[in-house]
Formats: C-alpha cells, structure tokens, sequence
C-alpha cells in the first residue's frame, strides 16, 4: 500500500498533502509512492530523515543553505523519463543530454549545500564525471550543444559550412549532411559513455526527490506544530492530540481546538458522549495520525507513543468511494466484513469503528454491537468504538467525552456557540449507559418547543421499549 | 529604413499583422537582415495558435524564419526538432504548450527554423524578461492577432503592424480599416493602481465603483448582457471586460441612459471586435474606451499582394495610408 492509495480515501490524509511545501515534481512522486510501513526499523529510518530537516529549519544559521537548497529544488524539472531511455541504452537527443546536463549542475548545488549542513541522512552521488561527458569546453553553465570540442572533424566540417555564401548550394547541403552524421555519431557515444553512470543518475534522482519530501515534511512539522512520535510496542498513547485540518477551520473561525489526552491498549474501548461532543472527529483524528506515523511523517500532538500496526480499518463517514451507491446498512456491512476477516488473517490492526449497527433497529442494532466488541476482545484488537447505544453488555475500557456544561442561564445556544459550552476532554466512564442529551441539545439548538416537548413524553414512556431488557 | 533604427531602441517589439498574409513575416526577416551583424543582439519568438507548417486558415505554406549566429530564439519542442540550423540550449520550461515545452536557444550555426511560442499574455511577458539573462537588446514577436488568442502582442514596448491587400483589395477600404485599427491602438491607458489585478482577471464581466472596489458583475461574457440589463450599473459606470468587446456590446452599452458617464476598459486594442460603425456611435453618445495594455506603433508595413492574387499600386497605396494615418509607411515588398 502506498500514500496514494490513501488519499483519496481520508480527506485529513488528502489535506495534509494538499499542505506539504513540496517544491519539485520528483518530490511530488516521491510522497505519492511512499509506502505504508509496519517494521519500527524502516518508520525511524524515515522519522531520523525528517527530524535532522527539522532541525536544520529550527536553526536560523542555517537559513541560508536551506533556501539555496529549496531554490535549487524548484529548478529539477521531471526527467525520469530521459533517465529511463538512458538505462534502457536509447541514444539521447540534444534536449534530453540539456536536461541531464542541467540536472547534474543542480545535483552539484544541492550537494554543496548539504555538506554546508553536514547533513548525515541524505547524500546526493557524485555527478562530476557527468558534467564532464556534457561539458567538453568546461564552461559549467547549464547549456547544451553539440560543441565542436567533441570532434575535430566536427569542428572542421562546421568552419567548412560557415565559410560557404550561398547555403542552398550542392556542396553546402553535403557540408550539411556530413555535420549532421557527425553529430549523430557523436550523440551515440555521449549516450554509450553516459549510460555507465545511469545508476549514479537514478540515484540522484531518489536522493533529490527524498531530500524534497524530507525537508516538506519537516516544513509541514514546524508550520502545523506536529511533534516526533516514540514508536511503543504496547500502549499507543497521546497527549494534546488534536487534528490539523480541524484544528486550521477552528482557528480562523477564533476558536480553539481542544486536544486529547488518550491511551490505547490491546483491547476495544468504547467511546460515548453527547451529540456533538466530537466522537467522530477523535476517530479520525486517531486513524489520521496512525497513518501519518506509518507513512513516515510527524504527528498531530504535543507527545506521541504509537505502537505501529500492519493494518488500519476504519469505518465512519468519510470518502469510502467504492461503498456509495450502497445502502447505509449495506455500506457498514461491507465495512465491518472487512475489519473481521482482517482479524481473522492475524494481522496486527488498529480498529477506528463510528457507531457499528446505527444503521438498523435498536434492538439488533445493539445485538450486533455488543458481538462485535466480544470479538475484538478476544482477538485483542486495538480498537475504539463510539457508540449512543446504551446495555453495551462488554466489561471492556469506556470512555465518555464529558459533555455539555451549560450555565442555568443561558436559554439557547447556536451551532457556532455550541463549542463554547462543551467539555471536550475524556473521563473513564464506569456506567454502561450512555449520555442522554440529544432532546436537551436539540432544544438549545432551537428546535421546535412542540416537538421537544413530545419527544420528552415518548423518552419517559418508552424508556423500557427502545433498550432492551437485560 | 527608418523604422529598424527607431526598433533597437525599444526591449520587446512585436510583428502583427492586421490580417493573413499581409507579409508580417517578411518584415521579420526584413529586420532580421538589417540587424544582422549590427551587434544588437535580437531574440525572436511568436505567440498565438501559428506555428504550423502549413497556415492552417489559407493553406499557404508558413515559412521558417532564417537566423544568424548569436541569435536568441525561442520556440516549442515541436518545431525545435525540426530546426536546420545549430544552436545550443539555454533553457527549457516546465509549463507546456500544445506543442510541447518551449527551448531558449542560441543560433551557433545560421539556418532556418519554424517559430512557435508562449500561450498567454503572462507566459510571454516572463520569457521577455527572462532575456535580459542573456544580454539581449530586442525581442522581436511574431505576434497573432486573432479572438482565439489569449496572448496579447500589446504586452511588448512596441509594434509594428502589416497591413495589406488581404485585408481588403480596395485601396479605400484598406486604408480606412487600418485607420481604424490604429485609432483602437491609440486608445488611452486606463492608468490606476486596480490595472495590475485587472489583467489577471481573464473571465468575465467587472465593475469598479467610486471607492476602487472590482465586483463581478452576473454575465458570462460581455455576449450575454442583454439578459440582465438592469444588474450592469449597480455598481457605477466603469465596465472592464475582460474578453473580446464586441458590436453587440457596444450597442448594449449606447442604448443605456447615463452613457455620458460610461467607462468601458477593454485589455488592450487587440480585444476589440467591434465594427467602425459601433465603435463610432459608442463614443459619440459620449462612452468612452481605455486599455489597460498599450503599446506604441513604431511603423506600418503595407504588402500590396493579396493570396488571391490581387496586387494593388503599391506607391498610391503608401500615399494613402501616410497622409491619412500620419505615420511612416513601409511597403518592404517594393523597397
């Protein structure tokens, strides 16, 4: 699996590509292939990357060669195509050897400047003997010509061309023609000669592209305030999880985003609380960050320990493309289905599930629920449901997100002010019932007083009928 | 000739023709021959949908442009691989046209090469500047005057125009038609700090209000004006639309009460499309028509050959059109 599969699928992960400062193509390449990685060896490899950016960022000494190098980087135009003609020994023409030629000047700049950093993570090879083959009159400028330095005979045959008046003449066509032979053989060596260092070439390449999505990914770090995560082999847990998406439209709407203190275990905890309450968004933001550690990037929180999965399943209201056109139960089953057989097969997984079984009647609704918590369970699943259903028959962790705390005098509230007066944070929740709040959040967001009021009368009456009896 | 002197003063001049074959190619090759081995040091390239081999409106073949060493040219991939000259790459850009990406080079070897170039006002505008990298003096465009096109030859310092019996093989004609190009060419600058933001503006319909405020104005393009009339002044009487303006528009515009208070700003005078006679009674009820691009006419080139074979007297013709317009007329056919 690679981010690209990815994206179109979550849009916190689409966002934060959409931030990445990325300043080449090739860098633009690089990020999309990056694949999901489950050993903790490659995840710190790629994290080791990154914080060695990150600081040379933070450092303002070094702000000089930093910029020289993301300059430089906006100046690789994408030549993997050329590079591949050269490993599969095509013979290059003149706007391929330019390209090539301008590549390797660029790659000598950006070397330059990371030594300037003692940069230890990424090296750029040595592309002297490829500027040398390109550069036959030492010129070191990023142009390209079949110069005459490269054959006598060329040179001759040309003086031979330019001294001739009329280039319409017989003669003048066979000048022509013999120039032109002679470039072409000269163009075969060039490619013969270049073709040695084509691993050299597609190694610079790698290394430029990374270097790009490195140090993007270390500006993405310190402009969104993302931190280094621990990799854990137990406990997942964060402190001041928070989303950036989320946490970005809050701000310029003036409002605060209020972050999360949360530990995972091997074991589903249920999540309840209010409507409105953010349950859904702790979801995403959980799935959001699991895949940003596993995609070797920082993560959304002020300390992060996160114990790296071989596989995410998520099942809440994003954009899951190849499920619409389903009905919304037919959708959760698939969904479901494929959190199960994942568990079957052993995998190692982290299991985000938004409310399982809304979608039906109560009473099997619940049903279902509570076999799915036994289930994960068993198979200790790392896993966190949300849930308004109340008889959860599980034994497991629950946690509640407090709620609303509204003062007696205030008498209506406003989605924009709603945020105001809820309690964000978690609390170990010891009841197996959950909140009931919807009808009195419901009536501050102005709903009508008729419907309010009978809406009341039908939760006192047919309180025994819409939970099921133990 | 006169007119080449005048030229090296300037660092962008573009070649337009008022019509095919009105020999706009033969004036760059007139000024490539006279600049040549002068030291002023020339780049070339072209804007608009040429670039063919073959004109794809007459079906004339498109000649390919002879240049001497030292020479700058820019042009797209396409027609690069094509050159039958030597020239070493400066550069390549990123962004692409339909015919691929477009090459700086510079001729090492004299020949002959098709000339194609940036698609838009803004692309073109950078590549100008980009040449003061080189060194150069001049850069010459072979500019297109067409509605199709979204680059704009008014972006360079100054023009040339061509004119000439394709246009019209009637000697009165011709001359009152090219009367009335130059008049648009002569259109005032619209000079205010709004023009910058206005150029980048390519769709639609705007208005700009006392306090300097741009408000789109509910209209496709100025083609759909009459739908909704009564939503054009709401905003005061300064109009910029920024495509083509055409009769239609004009006359909307003239039937308006306030037409004395009128503003209309087009791009430049190259997205005018009105007829003479629109154009006329639009600034005689008192609408008046700036530009927010101008550039200066340094000469007027006549070719008294039209395609269809037509030839017309080329000494009266030149009378003509200089006692009428005023300014020098070349026919570089009959030199």
């Amino acid at each position: 699996m690679i981010l690209a599969d990815i994206i179109p699928q979550y849009n916190g992960i689409k966002h934060i590509t959409e931030l990445l400062p990325l300043r080449s193509s090739a860098g633009r390449k690089r990020m999309l292939s990056q694949t999901f990685m489950t050993k903790a060896k490659d995840i710190k490899e790629e994290l080791d990357k990154v914080e060695e950016m990150y600081g040379f960022l933070l450092n303002p000494q070094f702000e000089k060669p930093i910029t020289a190098i993301q300059q430089t980087l906006m100046q690789i135009h994408y030549i993997q195509n050329s590079l591949n003609a050269l490993v599969q020994k095509h013979i290059m023409d003149e706007i391929e050897l330019f390209e090539i030629k301008r590549f390797a000047l660029l790659c000598e700049e950006i070397t330059t400047q990371l030594d300037t950093l003692s940069c230890q993570y990424i090296a750029v090879p040595d592309l002297n003997k490829v500027i040398e083959l390109l550069d036959p009159e030492s010129n070191r400028t990023a142009h390209f010509f079949i110069y005459s330095a490269y054959d006598p005979l060329l040179a001759e045959a040309r003086r031979q061309y330019k001294a001739l008046e009329d280039e319409q003449s017989d003669e003048a066509q066979l000048l022509r023609e013999q120039c032109l032979n002679l470039e072409d053989r000269i163009r075969q060596r060039l490619s013969k000669n270049l073709h040695s260092y084509s691993s050299d070439l597609m190694q610079a390449w790698e290394a430029v592209a990374t270097l790009d999505f490195t140090l993007a990914r270390a500006g993405l770090a310190l402009e969104s305030g993302l931190v280094r995560p621990q990799i854990a082999s137990d406990i997942t847990q964060y402190e001041g999880l928070f989303h950036p998406g989320i946490k970005e439209i809050l701000q310029k709407k003036n409002q605060r985003f209020h972050p999360w203190d949360i530990q995972l275990f091997d074991a589903p905890c249920l999540i309840t609380g209010a409507n409105m309450a953010g349950k859904t968004v702790l979801l995403k933001t959980i799935a959001l960050n699991q895949y940003l550690l596993q995609f070797g990037f920082f993560v959304a929180a002020a300390k992060a320990d996160i114990v790296p999965v071989d596989v995410i399943r998520t099942a809440f209201d994003d954009e899951q493309s190849e499920l619409t056109g389903l009905s919304s139960f037919a959708a959760e089953i698939v969904r479901l289905q494929s959190v199960l057989s994942a568990i079957k097969e052993g995998k190692k997984m982290l299991v985000l599930i938004d409310e399982p079984a809304r979608t039906t009647n109560p009473h099997e609704g619940l049903a279902i629920a509570n076999a799915l918590i036994d289930l994960l369970e068993k198979h200790r699943v790392r896993s966190l449901i949300t849930t308004h259903y109340s008889k959860i028959q599980s034994s497991c962790r629950k946690l509640r997100i407090k709620g609303l705390k509204i003062p007696e005098t205030i008498s209506a509230i406003t989605i924009d002010t709603i945020n105001r007066y809820m309690d964000y944070s978690l609390m170990e929740h010891r009841s197996n019932e959950a909140p009931r709040e919807a009808i009195q959040i419901a009536r501050l967001l102005g709903l009508d007083e008729e419907l309010i009021s009978l809406a009341r009368f039908y939760a006192g009456r047919n309180e025994t009928e819409i939970e099921p009896s133990t | 000739m006169p007119f080449v002197d005048d030229l090296i003063k300037h660092t962008s001049v573009s070649i337009i023709g008022t019509e095919k074959n009105t020999g706009k190619t033969e004036c760059l090759k007139h000024i490539l021959r006279r600049l040549d081995g002068s030291g002023h040091r020339l780049a070339v390239t072209s804007i608009g949908l040429d670039g063919e081999g073959i004109d794809q409106v007459t079906l004339t073949p498109k000649p390919e442009i002879f240049l001497s060493e030292g020479t700058i040219f820019v042009t797209t991939e396409a027609h690069f691989r094509t050159k039958k000259l030597d020239a070493e790459i400066l550069d390549i850009s990123q962004q692409r046209t339909s015919l691929g990406r477009l090459i700086t080079a510079r001729v090492k070897g004299r020949g002959k090469v098709l000339l194609s170039g940036p698609s838009d006002t803004i692309w073109l505008k950078k590549l100008i500047d980009q040449m003061q990298l080189y060194q150069i003096d001049t850069t010459l465009v072979d500019g297109a005057l067409s509605r199709q096109s979204p680059g704009s030859p008014a972006i360079t310092q100054a023009m040339i125009l061509t004119t000439g019996a394709a246009l019209s093989a009637n000697i009165n004609t011709l001359v009152s038609k090219t009367a009335f190009l130059y008049e648009l060419i002569q259109l005032p600058l619209w000079d205010n700090p709004l023009s910058e933001k206005m150029l980048q503006q390519t769709h639609g319909v705007w208005a700009v209000d006392e306090y300097g405020q741009m408000h789109e104005l509910p209209f496709q393009s100025a083609f759909t004006l009459d739908a909704n009339k009564e939503e054009l002044f709401q905003h005061g009487h300064t109009i910029y639309a920024s495509g083509a303006i055409t009769s239609r528009l004009l006359n909307t515009l003239r039937m308006q009460p306030n037409i004395g208070k009128t503003r209309l700003i087009a791009r430049d005078f190259s997205k005018i499309f009105a007829d003479h006679q629109s154009y006329q009674a639009f600034t005689k009820s008192g609408g008046q028509i700036n530009v927010l691009l101008q550039t200066k006419l340094i000469a007027l080139c006549v070719n008294p050959v039209s395609p269809k074979g037509y030839i017309l007297d080329s000494v009266k013709l030149r009378e003509q059109m200089q006692a009428t317009l005023q300014i020098p007329v070349y026919d570089l056919f009959n030199l």
